[in-house]
């Protein structure tokens, strides 16, 4: 009983702390409210189950973000190992889009340029752009500023590759930026 | 990237900057609430799963007891109580034979002494039946009950066997209803008429409990 009781007092402390992290990234990575909202309700509910594995609270960030990370792929119907394939940015739109068209809201998975331009902000629509093994450390780091080592354990990648992803995905983001929006 | 595109411009973006912009998100108040919830609705999902695995196992179980009960219960009245001689066409057919080879006819003219081999010939018949119904009943018992358990048992004699059920079926009935006086004469019962089988081992260890 007070096992459960530490349990639930260390999940309330995990929510208090890192949903509107995990929301944000969510909502990066989705561009739907309710997709993302779904995602992270999601990863609280197998943190919840697997929170006794987790030993260090240390690394609780890096954990969640996993957990995220793992449901992110499992809606789109893709394996952790899929991101280690080479993904250019012109192939992006049908790569990230779920299968069968719609993603878990019920919402088209992908819309045309000028419907997604006008009813998102312009950053959300580079993030879409980018190719998604740059998108999750890109945006752990920027938005969330999780360090090399944390992002690692994260994503489970070596921090030579963390580094290089992040370097690439900036690259990447403000070049799609760039390129789309001529300096004036 | 043949697209319309947006009507802004980024600049020259730093990486601060493009966190600015990124963090720009406005988190659903509602958000922290509905996450809490979360656990009730996981505990709600585990106490429903926990339910349904107790009535998965208990229903069986329940059957089982009901049934070892309804045949000890018949057992006890049969040897208890021994019914009268059975009517001659159910005893002249114990396998099918015809009646006529197996029973003489009972006629009005025969005297008592000659009656005497037929009577015993039916009583042998009787015991015949009986012993038939008693092996086919704890065969019953014994299927039942090696299901519940999910364990095979090897292979045993008919006097094994008969001791086996017996004691199965008082330990099932000790660990339900407790030591009462019929449990344990039945257990007793097991041990003085089935001594040195798998049935009274079990019977003792039942009753040393």
């Amino acid at each position: 009983m007070a096992d459960n009781t530490a349990r639930k007092r260390q999940f309330e402390q995990c929510v208090d702390q890192h949903h509107a992290g995990l929301y944000r990234v969510a909502l990066r990575l989705t561009g739907r409210e309710a997709t993302a909202v779904e995602l992270v309700q999601e990863t609280y509910l197998q943190a919840w189950r697997g929170l006794d594995s987790l030993r260090d609270t240390e690394r609780m960030r890096a954990w969640l973000f996993a957990i995220l990370r793992r449901q992110f792929l499992k809606s789109l119907g893709r394996s952790p190992e899929w991101l280690a394939t080479d993904v250019t940015p012109h192939t992006l739109e049908e790569d990230v889009a779920p299968r069968g068209g719609a993603w878990p809201d019920g919402s088209a998975a992908t819309a045309d340029a000028t419907q997604r331009t006008d009813d998102r902000d312009l950053i959300q629509w580079a993030v879409e752009q980018l190719e998604v093994r740059y998108r999750f450390p890109v945006l752990l780091q920027l938005m969330e500023g999780l360090s090399v080592a944390e992002i690692g354990q994260a994503l489970e990648l070596p921090p030579g590759t963390v580094l290089s992803h992040l370097h690439r995905g900036k690259q990447q983001l403000r070049a799609i930026l760039e390129r789309e929006i001529p300096h004036g | 990237m043949d697209k319309e595109r947006p009507n802004k411009s980024p600049g020259h973006l730093s990486d601060d900057d493009l966190a600015r912009q990124l963090r720009d998100i406005r988190v659903p108040d509602t958000l922290r609430a509905e996450l809490l919830n979360l656990l009730d609705r996981a505990e709600g999902s585990r106490a429903l799963t926990t339910r349904a695995h107790q009535a998965h196992w208990q229903r069986p179980m329940l059957w089982s007891v009901a049934v070892s009960a309804a045949i000890l219960a018949a057992v006890t009245l049969w040897q208890f109580f021994p019914t009268t001689p059975p009517a001659p066409d159910i005893a002249q057919h114990p396998r099918g034979e015809s009646s006529a080879s197996s029973v003489p006819s009972v006629g009005k003219s025969e005297t008592i002494a000659e009656m005497q081999p037929a009577s015993d010939d039916y009583t042998e018949r009787t015991d015949a039946l009986r012993a038939q119904i008693v092996e086919l009943e704890l065969a019953q018992l014994l299927r039942t009950q090696r299901e519940l358990r999910r364990e095979s048992l090897p292979e045993l004699s008919p006097r094994e066997r008969v001791a086996l059920a017996y004691a199965m079926s008082g330990e099932m009935l000790h660990r339900r209803v407790g030591p009462t006086p019929v449990v344990q004469e039945q257990l007793q019962q097991v041990v003085r008429e089935f001594p040195e089988t798998q049935g009274s081992e079990l019977a003792l260890r039942v009753l040393s409990k």
